[in-house]
């Protein structure tokens, strides 16, 4: 959105590249509003107020991850592991917690945080918190470490890590669920989904700042410069003296943390971790990144566009369960079709450039 | 159990219905929130939600049955904020699970809608305004005793199913029918009442049950004995199952 130069050019030349930057970068949003007027067509319940501030809300999990896996996708990675990863980071925001809530503390670990966060709701909460946020980078640090330094391919590394993560989940928590015990905790945990400020729900509030806080990142810091560099010719970024190792890791642990900003929104809606929680997550987020305008391939990175993408996959979903057109059993089938179309036009539109 | 979701469906409609309907040509839309049929017993649920729904806006006129299943905890989650977005007076509720579904139904009855929750149960019984559910304590208790009485001796695994209240209950009193008896339990597992993961999650993942099987001649076969809810045996995709040493 902001890739548009504003250096002098012939008028008529000017317009052109205007024209065909502006349709690839525009697209999303175009599908955006058709999808609207599809809704609003099908069915009279869409356009009403509720319902379309369900759809974003609900949007904002795949938003916060699609944000970070804008950036690794940008620069030339993959990220797979981002579902599990998302169960894993629930389960031991929970599971820390239960035992902080507990009367005595279990063993050290916990004794350790007692003393450094107390022992009231608020203090638990924080150490809940900032344990999901160094635990989303962890993970998100341990895939970039092994891509960049193992010299694997990223979707092999994702692929593992994956099964990784997701049979730490299910071994945590047995099979079965692990739930936030305290009454009080899920009380004072729970406007950050259900709460609103000025009207406007809080996740949709949460993940609109973090794509502010991402796209100034990708578009106006050398950071970002050197992850679309990398991700369009390693060789050529590493000739120009970007610090390509540690770029390409840190575009993980970007991943990392956005996981776990994206849990920190889900725990208060339902309060408890699963061994399905988070499945084909990283299927919808690579989807809206591609919906967005980001290439696969790396080498350009659209914030808002991915922004657009989410909000789009909630919305055909939200569709097919308002109307009778399609059973809304396709709804996979269909959120499948629309990353193979998005692809296509994206090919034909840089085709056409 | 069909019986029960069925009935709970219609006495939270006839309620709604005749109470509306009596006064004045009132519209009133119930919303019934379901898992998706991921095995016999919830099959039957969905079938006769839906039946019962049509029946029920035929007795009723002004009266509409929205029905919508879930293939998930999170997906349910979904539905009930679509539901609630349709303007609901009354909710019908099966919670795919008791732990994530507490959250969005006490969402959806702080909006003032009348809940009616069915089976599975919440975490915090003070949300819903009926429940409807089977002696769920009994049932596992008359399975305890079958087993005692049957066996005698024996070890026995216990496949449980979705965690969920009456999960819990059916699995305790079922481990307090057994105390004294010469049965012993080697060990619990989810295995979610699907038809897929009791046996695999058995054959493969339980290592006790697997040293128990290559142990002695005693043990070499086994019986897979599945119980219904109550104590006849049946197809594998019915609520909890057992597997017995024989």
């Amino acid at each position: 959105m902001t890739e548009r130069g504003a250096e002098a050019v012939p008028p008529m030349k000017s317009l052109r590249r205007w024209l065909h930057a502006d349709l690839r970068v525009v697209a999303p949003f175009v599908a955006l509003g058709a999808l609207v007027l599809l809704g609003a067509l099908v069915s009279d319940r869409f356009l009403t107020v509720d319902n379309l501030v369900n759809v974003a809300t609900r949007s904002a999990f795949i938003a916060i991850i699609a944000v970070g896996a804008t950036f690794v996708i940008a620069g030339g990675g993959l990220d797979l592991s981002v579902g599990s990863m998302a169960a894993l980071i629930a389960g031991v925001m929970i599971f820390v917690m239960n035992g902080l809530g507990a009367p005595a503390p279990a063993n050290a670990f916990f004794a350790t945080l007692s003393t450094l966060f107390g022992s009231s709701p608020m203090g638990i909460l924080a150490a809940g918190i900032l344990l999901a946020l160094l635990l989303g980078a962890l993970c998100g640090l341990a895939n970039g470490v092994v891509t960049t330094f193992g010299r694997i391919e990223p979707f092999i590394v994702t692929l593992g890590t994956m099964g990784i993560y997701r049979g730490l989940i299910i071994w945590l928590a047995a099979g079965g669920t692990i739930t936030m015990r305290s009454v009080e905790l899920r009380e004072l945990y729970r406007p950050v989904y259900f709460g609103s400020i000025a009207g406007v729900p809080v996740p949709i509030l949460i993940f609109l700042a973090i794509a502010a806080a991402g796209a100034l990142l990708l578009y106006r810091t050398p950071f970002g410069r050197h992850v679309v560099a990398l991700g369009s010719s390693e060789d050529v970024a590493r000739y120009s003296g970007v610090p390509i190792a540690r770029v390409r890791v840190l575009t993980y642990v970007i991943q990392g943390v956005c996981v776990a900003l994206a849990i920190l929104v889900y725990v208060p809606r339902l309060g408890s971790a699963t061994p399905t929680t988070g499945l084909l997550w990283e299927l919808q987020a690579i989807t809206a990144v591609v919906i967005g305008g980001t290439m696969l391939k790396g080498g350009t990175g659209r914030v808002w566009g991915t922004i657009a993408g989410a909000v789009i996959l909630e919305l055909v979903a939200n569709i097919m369960v308002l109307s009778d057109l399609v059973s809304e059993y396709l709804v996979g089938a269909v959120q499948g079709a629309i990353i193979i179309v998005a692809m296509l036009v994206q090919r034909g539109l840089h085709r056409r450039q | 159990m069909k019986k029960l979701a069925l009935s709970a469906i219609a006495a939270a409609g006839v309620a709604f219905a005749l109470g509306a309907a009596q006064a004045q040509q009132k519209n009133v839309t119930i919303g019934v929130s379901i898992p998706a049929a991921t095995h016999g017993w919830t099959g039957g649920v969905v079938y006769h939600a839906e039946e019962a729904a049509k029946r029920l806006e035929k007795t009723y006129p002004g009266l509409k049955v929205i029905v919508k299943t879930s293939p998930s905890g999170a997906a349910q989650a979904n539905a009930l904020e679509d539901l609630s977005a349709q303007k609901i007076d009354a909710l019908v509720v099966l919670p795919f699970n008791s732990d994530e579904l507490t959250n969005p139904v006490l969402d959806v009855k702080r909006r003032g809608t009348f809940i009616t929750v069915v089976d599975r149960g919440l975490k915090d019984p003070t949300i819903q305004d009926i429940y409807v559910a089977g002696n769920n304590p009994e049932f596992g208790r008359v399975a305890g005793k079958y087993f005692a009485d049957y066996l005698k001796q024996g070890n026995v695994v216990v496949l449980r199913g979705i965690p969920t209240v009456i999960d819990e209950e059916r699995v305790t009193s079922f481990e307090k029918a057994l105390q004294g008896s010469g049965v012993k339990i080697l060990d619990k597992q989810y295995a979610n009442w699907t038809a897929m993961t009791p046996s695999a999650s058995c054959r493969t993942s339980c290592p006790s049950t697997r040293r128990s099987m290559r142990s002695g001649p005693r043990m070499t076969t086994w019986r897979w004995a599945c119980l219904r809810r109550s104590v006849r045996r049946s197809a594998p995709t019915s609520s909890s199952c057992w597997a017995v040493p024989a």
